[in-house]
């Protein structure tokens, strides 16, 4: 049973590890955009 | 053990508040990146570079909400990590002087807001030249703050720069392009060029609704102002429907007392009562009594 949950655990991190990081260029930036008022 | 889980769970986390606040939904991606950041701090420490992105992504959102004042707690404490682990060189460092400009800009400070702009925009051509997106996406935020200080000639000089790099980095559609393309539009509208302002206008709005989904808030941004360049050549009919689709995506979105809410509303009072149109609750009043 201790083996079947550290298995699940590990196998569980290893996925969310796996979990692709955002790659596309500048997205930790923020965009200024204007708002135009009238 | 426990700190390694912490932390892949912290990992995990930011990247579903990234994917969140990319989707527009900032109160969602505002839990999960408090979440993240509780995990990182806790297993990594507050020091480390981790824990300092997650809070530079939490300052992004906090922007995006409106809430200025924890979106500088949460770039200050990032620096102050950064500083400390990468130094005031590292593009890191870059993106969150990026990021202060942005928060500056978001509250009309554009003179403080240009100085955090120039040095992410050298910082980041130094490491990786002056073609990368990375760096055009530099020179357009600083393109925005010169517009905001009504240097429009400068401003739109710099859009063009960012855009032509964006555009042979990311093909036709990005939604890059697109925020290029809405502040473009806006330049040209400020410098009285309305007619060249709207096609312009029109493709940011169509391309966002493509990239982004209709009820983006970044789509209601563009909406707005190509309401406000078809009032100036007289199309009211059509702003009007413009401003009326653009405020219940930010109502919805964004809550009825954000920044860009009231300036939608604004917008769209100034346009009836200019028009003689009865405002939304005058007309219910109306209808009441």
């Amino acid at each position: 049973m201790t083996k079947l949950i550290v298995m699940m655990f590990a196998v569980a991190t290893a996925l969310v590890g796996l979990v692709p990081g955002i790659s596309e260029a500048g997205y930790n930036l923020n965009h200024n955009e204007t708002l135009l008022r009238d | 053990m426990w700190r390694w889980w912490l932390a892949t769970r912290a990992r995990w986390l930011g990247h579903r508040g990234d994917r969140e606040r990319l989707a527009g939904r900032y109160d969602a991606a505002e839990r999960l990146l408090c979440q993240a950041v509780g995990c990182a701090e806790h297993a990594l420490g507050p020091d480390d570079i981790r824990t300092a992105m997650l809070l530079n992504d939490l300052g992004i959102v906090h922007k995006y909400q409106g809430r200025y004042r924890d979106g500088a707690r949460a770039y200050l404490c990032a620096a102050r990590a950064l500083r400390k682990r990468a130094g005031r060189e590292h593009l890191l460092m870059a993106t969150l002087y990026h990021n202060l400009g942005g928060l500056e800009h978001a509250r009309g400070r554009y003179a403080r807001a240009e100085p955090f702009a120039r040095r992410a925009v050298a910082i980041r051509e130094r490491a990786l030249g002056g073609d990368h997106p990375d760096v055009a996406a530099d020179v357009a935020a600083l393109a925005g703050i010169l517009d905001g200080q009504e240097r429009h000639a400068e401003g739109e000089a710099l859009h063009r720069h960012a855009l032509a790099i964006f555009e042979r980095r990311f093909g036709a559609e990005h939604r890059d392009i697109a925020a290029a393309l809405s502040n473009l539009a806006a330049c040209c509208h400020a410098m009285g060029r309305a007619a060249e302002a709207e096609p312009l206008a029109q493709r940011a709005a169509t391309m966002k609704e493509k990239l982004l989904g209709p009820t983006h808030p970044a789509v209601a941004v563009s909406l707005t102002n190509l309401a406000v360049i078809q009032k100036s050549q007289g199309r009211v009919a059509e702003a009007d429907a413009l401003y009326q689709r653009a405020l219940a995506i930010f109502e919805t979105r964004l809550g009825m007392e954000h920044p860009s809410t009231v300036t939608c509303r604004e917008n769209h009072q100034n346009l009836r009562s200019d028009t003689g149109t009865p405002r939304g609750d005058e007309a219910v009043r109306a209808g009441n009594a």
